[in-house]
C-alpha cells in the first residue's frame, strides 16, 4: 500500500497552468525529492500535500484515506511540516518545543547529530544564522516523530558538511515517509524518487 | 464652585484659527495631511453640531427604543469604520464584529449603569447613551488596531499559522501567537495610559464633569468607573471580534479564508 498517493492534480493561478493531471505514488518511507526551475510549483505541490492550498483538480490519499476537510486533522496529525521563511513570535527554540509539546530528548539527538549544541534551543531566532535555524528547525519537528515529513528546500540554507549530516540522519530513518522540494544535486541523488515539475 | 464659562459662537469660530499652526507644519514638512485635517475637522464640527441638536430631542423624549436605536446607529457606523480602515472585509466580517460590539456593550452596561451606579431605568439616556457611547469610541480605536495587527498576522506570516497548524496539536496552538501579539497591540497602549492617568493626562470625561460644576470627587469617581468599562469594554469586545471572526476567516480545512482579506492583502500560493 502506498503512503501517498497523487491522481491528477491541477493547480492554476489566474491564466498560469502550474502543472496539470499530475499523478504520482510514495510509497510508506521513501525519500521523495520534487525538483524544477524557481516558479514551476515545487513550493505550491508541498503546500497542496500539506492541504494548505487547494488543488483545481485532482485527489490526494494518504494510506486509503482521502485528504479532505473530514480527514485533514487526523491526516495532519501523522505530518510534520517545515516551510521556508517564516518569522517567529516565539523567542527561541525552547519557546517553540513547548508550544509544540515536543520531546526535547529526541530535540537533543538530532542537533547533536546535526552539530549543534542543545543550547542552541535558548538562543533567540533573532540571534541565529541561517543554516543554525535551518537545522534547528529540522531539529524540532524531527522532535514531533511523525510519519511523513514535509520539507521545503531542506538545504537551502546549509554548507555541503551540514547537508551531509542531514542526509546521514534523515537516511536513518527509514519509517520516515519524505516529501521534499529541492534545488541541490546532491540531495536529490540520495532520494529513492524526483519528481521533475 | 464657580458657575461654568459659556463659549459664545463667535469665540467657538475664532477657536478655528489655531488650526493654522499644525497646518502650516504640515505645509512646511509636505507631511500630505492638510486635506484629510480638514476634512476631518469640518466633519466632526457638522457631526457634533448635528449630534447636539439629536441629543438634545433624545434626552428630552428619554425613550428606550429611541436610545437603543441611537446605541445601535453607533455601533453600526463604529463596525463600518473599523473595517474600512483595517482594510478588511465589510461584508464578511460586518455581523461578527456587530455581535461583538452589542454583546460587550450589554455586559458593561448591565454592570455599571445596573449594578454599580443602580439607576432605577437603564436607558436613561443622560447615562446610557454618553457612557455606551465613550465604550464604544475607544472600543472601535483598539478593534482597529487590533484587527489590524491580527489579519495583517496572519496575512504577511502565513507559513508561521500553517507551520503551527500541521506540526502543533489543534487550529488553537496556531492561532495563538496572532491572538496574543493582536491583543498586546491594542491594548498596551490603553493599559500604559491607564497608568499615568491623572499624573500626566486629564481623561476628558472628569474635565467634562468639573468644568460642568460637579465636585471633583464625585468626578474622579466616574472616571474611574469609566476607565474600568472603558477597558472592558474594549477588551471584551476585541477578544470576542477576533473569535467570532475566525468562524470565517478559515474554511474547513482550516485554510486562511483569502476573501476575508481585502485586496491589499493577498492569499498563499
Amino acid at each position: 500500500m502506498s503512503e501517498l498517493e497523487v491522481e491528477n492534480l491541477t493547480k492554476v493561478f489566474g491564466e498560469k497552468q502550474i502543472f496539470s493531471s499530475l499523478s504520482f505514488s510514495v510509497d510508506k518511507g521513501q525519500k521523495v525529492a520534487i525538483k524544477g526551475e524557481s516558479g514551476r510549483g515545487k513550493t505550491t505541490l508541498l503546500r497542496i500535500l500539506a492541504g494548505i492550498v487547494a488543488p483545481d483538480m485532482g485527489e490526494i490519499r494518504y494510506g486509503y484515506t482521502l485528504f479532505n476537510a473530514h480527514t485533514a486533522k487526523s491526516i495532519r496529525s501523522k505530518m510534520a511540516y517545515l516551510p521556508q521563511g517564516i518569522e517567529f513570535i516565539a523567542k527561541d527554540g525552547n519557546e517553540l518545543c513547548e508550544m509544540l509539546f515536543v520531546d526535547k530528548a529526541k530535540v537533543s539527538k538530532s542537533l547533536d547529530a546535526l552539530l549543534l549544541n542543545t543550547s542552541i534551543l535558548e538562543q533567540p531566532f533573532s540571534e541565529l544564522s541561517g543554516g543554525e535555524k535551518q537545522r534547528m528547525l529540522t531539529s524540532i519537528i524531527l522532535g514531533l516523530s511523525r510519519p511523513i515529513l514535509l520539507l521545503d528546500e531542506p538545504t537551502s540554507a546549509l554548507d555541503a558538511n551540514s547537508t551531509k549530516r542531514l542526509i546521514e540522519l534523515i537516511w536513518t530513518l527509514p519509517d520516515i515517509t519524505l516529501i521534499s522540494t529541492s534545488h541541490n544535486p546532491i540531495w536529490e541523488k540520495h532520494c529513492d524518487k524526483v519528481i521533475s515539475l | 464652585m464657580s458657575p461654568i464659562q459659556d463659549i459664545s459662537w463667535v469665540n467657538l469660530l475664532l477657536s478655528f484659527v489655531i488650526i493654522a499652526i499644525p497646518l502650516a507644519g504640515f505645509w512646511y514638512y509636505r507631511v500630505g495631511l492638510t486635506k484629510s485635517t480638514l476634512i476631518a475637522i469640518a466633519r466632526m464640527t457638522l457631526q457634533l453640531s448635528a449630534v447636539a441638536i439629536y441629543l438634545e430631542f433624545i434626552f428630552e423624549m428619554n425613550n428606550p427604543f429611541l436610545n437603543l436605536g441611537w446605541v445601535l446607529i453607533m455601533i453600526l457606523v463604529g463596525v463600518y469604520t473599523t473595517l474600512k480602515r483595517s482594510n478588511l472585509n465589510i461584508k464578511t466580517l460586518a455581523v461578527p464584529l456587530i455581535i461583538s460590539a452589542i454583546t460587550s456593550l450589554i455586559i458593561v452596561d448591565a454592570f455599571f449603569l445596573g449594578a454599580i451606579i443602580q439607576l432605577p431605568y437603564i436607558f436613561e439616556s443622560q447615562y446610557f447613551i454618553p457612557i455606551s457611547g465613550m465604550i464604544l469610541g475607544n472600543a472601535m480605536n483598539h478593534n482597529i488596531v487590533g484587527l489590524n495587527a491580527y489579519f495583517e498576522g496572519l496575512s504577511n506570516n502565513q507559513n508561521l499559522y500553517y507551520f503551527l497548524l500541521i506540526n502543533g496539536k489543534n487550529k488553537k496552538t496556531a492561532i495563538n501567537p496572532f491572538i496574543v501579539q493582536a491583543i498586546r497591540k491594542a491594548l498596551n497602549p490603553m493599559i500604559a495610559n491607564t497608568s499615568v492617568m491623572g499624573l500626566i493626562s486629564l481623561p476628558g470625561m472628569m474635565t467634562g464633569q468639573i468644568l460642568g460644576g460637579n465636585s471633583p470627587s464625585t468626578a474622579i469617581r466616574y472616571q474611574i468607573m469609566i476607565m474600568l468599562a472603558i477597558f472592558t469594554g474594549c477588551s471584551i469586545n476585541l477578544m470576542l471580534s477576533i473569535i467570532l471572526s475566525n468562524k470565517v476567516t478559515f474554511d474547513k480545512m482550516d485554510r486562511i479564508s483569502t476573501t476575508v482579506l481585502a485586496k491589499s492583502k493577498k492569499g498563499l500560493r
